[in-house]
């Protein structure tokens, strides 16, 4: 209607004042023959007009007749059908674009037409719509399995499952890709390809495949097909009119329905229900009915063919693992399914670690019992585990290593330990010197050695009343046979004989003739003599010695006999008087003079007084026990 | 483009897997292997404009054993008759399995094809032999696998036949 002529005319007719309804006139100027026909009318008539007023009459009802009278009129007017056919879609396309409401009054008899035309006849309509619907189905047949693949794929590519992982393997080894073999996996079956076969001459006539399945040259899977059929009936004596109709390898079957003209034959993965046969057998009869006559006369060329596809989309089925289940049970969400993993692990990892722990501390337990035992002076008795607590019993001399210590130095629980010890002593050989040693505390100066044969023996310094107590004390311990001392020093004898030699060692010189000290070194000589004297008298009381100290005395060299030995005498009963006044216990003491001849001890007899002193010393002391 | 079956048929090892090899392939091998049942090749032709698919049956060739399936032949548009020129008895069977095509499914476009031509020297066909064939009406070509003379020609002429439905000797 966009043509501008037409517009023209449309409106130039709308000025008319006494024109008839718009749509009339305008589909009159658009009709070309109705125009070519109605000129011409009224050129005749309007020729006859000038012969006669009749005549003018008779153009008014001419006029009236072909554009109507006033409005509503045109059911009296004549106006024939064959009259308002040829106007009509004119009139339609004009009210279409006048947006009329044409679409509006029409919808109820196209709806109530093709109500009918389904309850008449339904494949007339279905042939209509057969070359859309087709590919209209495969499209979302195929974006439906895309978008499963899509899902399928992010599902599982996050999931971690054993049958996941197989897939994974399969996918590798195979070369395709991971959707792929989940969808091969979990389909139970799909029609992948679909081959209509010539019968006579086993040519393809149309050959269907999915998007997923891989397919050969379907000419010679064709032929060869119809070749086995053929092979199949000449071999072996079957009935007239069968064929052989199901193939099986693997996975796949390949099922064929066999026609008059045509051989329909599906390549299904996975195991076809019943009712697919079913749904091929109808398609190939639909098809027989269709496009038996292109049928009957093909020569090779699938041109006559082209809108046969419709037909073997139908047979397209598939049917996937699950499909109920999922209805019934929502299937766990990844993170579900994550956290089921994770917590199944955590679970798994904790009663590892328990396992092992508790391997590790019964380990430890019985390591540390085995270090008891080997222990001197401690016997177990007893020890079991109960619950998560070690329980012992035994026996333990107080001397023992402390099992409590050696407890504590192991990595165990000592709260899952339950000890309980009681006291004995033990005789063990390599025990007893530790109860000796124990027992008699030796001071740090001595050492203690226990032989094989029981003798004890003690070496060192030790004071005498430790020498005594312990001799009389270890003499009594079991285990030990005899007390040897023989290196063993008694502190203060040794002080008695340094004491001894010391008082003997000294000498005084006295003045000449006289009893008087020859200096004041000699009076300080006699004050250490009498604080030593002291110590050995004290010393000998202490061990139960008695001991008498000689005091001698000697005269000049050079003076009279009579009077040297008075004079010594004198002497001695000097230093005695000085030793008594200084404290020292006078019935120890003993003077005396001595003759000059007269042999002191430790000296040469031979050499006599000459090696006295030089100085001319006159006094020495002589200790006696 | 249209399809068209077509058969190779002959006594055994006259050389009609080797001649669909070369014409399908371009290969050839001395290596004897003969054909159980069937094997399917297919070739695209173009005869005066036409594109046409030849699917090739290599039917097993026929012996004392087996005899050839005319099952095998049915639908086929043509076929060729392949004759070995080295020995006289594939002649025969050829000029059996003729009258047996003709009788089963009609007088179709075949040519008879005399392989083995680079062995001309041991023919035991002879011209009075091909003479007789060609009184039959018989369109002759001698063709060898091994040294591919007359393979595309033959088949070229074979489709030729078929888009033109030449009349058929009988």
């Amino acid at each position: 209607m966009g043509d501008p002529t037409n517009k023209t005319e449309t409106l130039n007719s709308q000025n008319v004042p006494t024109s008839p309804p718009d749509t009339l006139n305008g589909a009159v100027n658009r009709e070309p023959d109705y125009e070519t026909n109605h000129t011409t009318d009224i050129n005749t008539s309007s020729n006859a007009a000038h012969t006669s007023s009749e005549a003018t009459d008779e153009l008014t009802e001419l006029r009236q007749l072909l554009i109507g009278g006033p409005p509503g009129d045109v059911l009296n007017s004549k106006l024939t059908p064959d009259d308002l056919s040829k106007v009509l879609p004119a009139a339609l396309s004009k009210a279409y674009e006048r947006r009329a409401g044409i679409t509006l009054a029409a919808m109820p008899t196209v709806e109530t037409a093709i109500q009918s035309s389904v309850q008449k006849d339904a494949s007339i309509l279905a042939e209509a719509l057969f070359p859309v619907i087709g590919p209209a189905t495969r499209k979302s047949i195929t974006s439906a399995i895309g978008s499963l693949v899509q899902s399928l794929n992010q599902t599982l590519e996050h999931s971690l499952s054993l049958q996941s992982f197989k897939w994974r393997l399969e996918a590798k080894r195979t070369g395709k890709t991971f959707a792929e073999v989940v969808l091969i996996r979990t389909l139970i079956y799909q029609v992948e390809q679909i081959f209509l076969i010539h019968r006579e001459t086993g040519l393809v006539i149309r050959h269907v495949v999915t998007d997923v399945a891989t397919a050969q040259d379907p000419d010679l899977v064709s032929a060869m097909l119809t070749a086995i059929q053929d092979f199949v009936k000449d071999s072996f004596t079957v009935e007239a009119g069968r064929s052989l109709d199901t193939l099986q390898l693997g996975d796949f079957t390949l099922l064929i329905e066999d026609g008059p003209q045509a051989v329909l034959a599906c390549v299904i993965r996975g195991t076809a229900p019943a009712e697919l046969r079913n749904i091929v057998r109808s398609q190939l009869e639909k098809i027989h009915h269709s496009f038996g006559a292109s049928l009957r006369t093909f020569d090779g060329d699938q041109g006559p063919f082209e809108t046969i596809e419709p037909y073997l989309q139908d047979c397209f089925q598939a049917k996937f693992k699950g499909t109920r289940k999922k209805a019934k049970k929502q299937p766990l969400s990844p993170l579900k399914k994550k956290l089921i993993w994770c917590l199944a692990g955590v679970i798994i990892a904790g009663l590892g670690t328990w396992a092992f722990a508790n391997w590790q501390s019964n380990r430890q337990w019985q390591q540390f019992v085995g270090s008891l035992q080997e222990q001197s002076g401690l016997v177990v008795v007893n020890e079991y585990k109960k619950g998560r607590t070690y329980y012992l019993q035994g026996l333990f001399d107080p001397l023992a290593e402390d099992p409590e210590v050696m407890l504590a130095a192991t990595d165990i629980n000592p709260n899952r330990v339950d000890m309980n010890w009681s006291p004995y002593l033990s005789l063990e050989a390599d025990f007893l010197p530790n109860r000796t040693r124990a027992l008699l505390s030796p001071p740090s100066t001595v050492s203690i050695n226990l032989n094989r044969q029981g003798v004890l023996q003690v070496s060192g310094r030790a004071s005498e009343q430790w020498i005594q107590w312990a001799k009389a004390t270890s003499t009594r311990l079991e285990g030990i046979t005899a007390w040897s001392d023989a290196s063993l020093v008694s502190i203060e004898r040794e002080n008695l004989a340094t004491l001894q030699s010391r008082i003997e060692y000294r000498r005084f010189a006295f003045a000449p003739g006289k009893a008087v000290l020859r200096s004041q070194k000699y009076e300080q000589t006699l004050n250490n003599q009498a604080e030593d004297v002291e110590s050995l008298l004290q010393t000998a009381q202490t061990l139960g010695e008695e001991v008498t100290i000689s005091i001698r005395g000697y005269g000049d060299q050079r003076g009279e006999a009579p009077l040297t030995l008075e004079l010594g005498n004198t002497r001695a009963n000097y230093l005695k008087r000085v030793l008594i006044n200084q404290g020292v216990d006078a019935s120890s003491l003993s003077a005396k003079g001595e003759s000059l001849h007269s042999t002191r001890p430790g000296e040469d007899s031979t050499s006599g007084a000459s090696t006295l002193d030089e100085e001319g010393a006159a006094a020495y002391f002589e200790v006696r026990f | 483009m249209i399809q068209k079956k077509v058969c190779m048929v002959g006594a055994f090892a006259t050389g009609k897997t080797s001649l669909v090899a070369r014409f399908v392939k371009g290969i050839y091998t001395d290596k004897y292997q003969t054909t159980v049942g069937v094997k399917i090749d297919k070739k695209q032709v173009e005869v005066e404009g036409t594109e046409v698919t030849m699917i090739l049956w290599d039917i097993h060739g026929e012996d004392e054993f087996q005899n050839v399936r005319m099952s095998y032949l049915r639908g086929a548009s043509a076929y060729l008759l392949v004759i070995d020129g080295t020995r006289r008895s594939s002649l025969e069977v050829a000029l059996n399995l003729k009258a047996k095509v003709s009788e089963s499914i009609g007088n179709i476009p075949f040519i008879a094809v005399v392989n083995k031509c680079d062995l001309q020297d041991e023919w035991e066909i002879d011209e009075k032999d091909i003479a007789r064939l060609k009184a039959k009406d018989f369109e002759l070509i001698r063709t060898s696998a091994k040294t591919d003379i007359g393979i595309e020609h033959c088949f070229h002429r074979l489709a030729e036949k078929i888009i033109n439905e030449l009349p058929q000797p009988a």
